[in-house]
């Protein structure tokens, strides 16, 4: 699960809720903005579409790529990154879990 | 019907875990286990009901009646009080609406009948699932605190039966099931969604 990737150290720095779940996010709006890229997307759309600085950029793609939810592709000298199935299914059923906290109220 | 409701108590409760998993929203841990226990306590009281049928006329049954209207209306209260915890605990629910929590703590000490302290909490998780239909104004929201009116009526008719007029009960029982199958068309209707 997507949670369990955020180690126990970097959770116990993130005392605030809120900090906690703008990690989530930003791995959903990471995957989100290759996804609205017919899931292929350059580094630098994916940067500006998750609004991320370089270097924490390439530590979540890296992530990303650990978790199996995107892969990285070389072609002719540039870098892209692809949703896999996993990746697919994944923001799908992210999708529906926040439909359903939604109707009871429940904000994630 | 509460065997229905109680399965379909914990299809709620077990999407609510699959959220929890991939969130890590205590909130939904809180819907979890509120579901799961509604659930059990209505299963609970459909074995009980059965075995009680069962050995009619052969042992007592009134212990198992004495121990049912205690236990399983306990067992409840637990569920419905996880659900109004849910809700305080949202932080994105208006502050101002949560008046109404202390105002129904006031009636919990007050009022020593169970079913009433289940209508209180009850009442309490209706408010704030209106509240969320009325801002969200979707269909899943509106879904969610129609099954919850629903059960908050079904409680209303459970209160005033009497054994003058049993259909009440049954009435009662009958609302709750519409209620919990409000719910079960939320969630197929969340399964759905792309």
């Amino acid at each position: 699960m997507l949670a369990d990737h955020v180690d126990a150290g970097e959770q116990s720095r993130m005392t605030s809720k809120k900090a906690y779940r703008s990690k989530i996010h930003i791995y959903l709006d990471m995957l989100r903005t290759i996804r609205s890229e017919s899931g292929k997307s350059g580094p630098t759309k994916i940067l500006y579409g998750a609004n991320l600085s370089h270097d924490r950029l390439t530590k979540y793609l890296n992530q990303l790529i650990e978790l199996g939810l995107i892969t990285e592709s070389k072609e002719e000298d540039k870098t892209y990154y692809l949703l896999t199935d996993k990746g697919i299914d994944f923001l799908r059923e992210f999708g529906r879990i926040e439909r359903f906290a939604e109707a009871f109220g429940i904000g994630i | 019907m509460e065997l229905v409701s109680a399965i379909i108590s914990f299809l709620i409760g077990y999407f609510a875990l699959k959220g929890y998993k991939a969130s890590s929203e205590r909130g939904l841990l809180f819907l979890h286990f509120g579901f799961v226990i509604l659930g059990v306590s209505m299963l609970l009281r459909v074995i009980t009901t059965i075995y009680v049928i069962s050995i009619y006329g052969e042992s007592p049954v009134r212990p198992f009646i004495e121990f049912a209207r205690i236990v399983y209306p306990s067992i409840e209260l637990v569920a419905y009080a996880l659900f109004a915890f849910t809700y305080t605990y949202q932080a994105k629910i208006s502050n101002e609406l949560k008046t109404v929590a202390p105002a129904a703590i006031f009636l919990l000490l007050y009022n020593p009948l169970l079913e009433l302290l289940a209508i209180v909490l009850l009442a309490y998780v209706l408010v704030q699932s209106i509240i969320n239909s009325v801002a969200k104004r979707n269909s899943g929201a509106m879904l969610v605190s129609l099954g919850f009116s629903c059960m908050f009526v079904g409680h209303l008719f459970f209160l005033f039966s009497t054994d003058d007029v049993p259909f009440l009960y049954i009435v009662g029982h009958f609302i709750n099931l519409i209620g919990f199958l409000c719910l079960l068309i939320m969630l197929m209707q969340v399964s759905k969604a792309e």
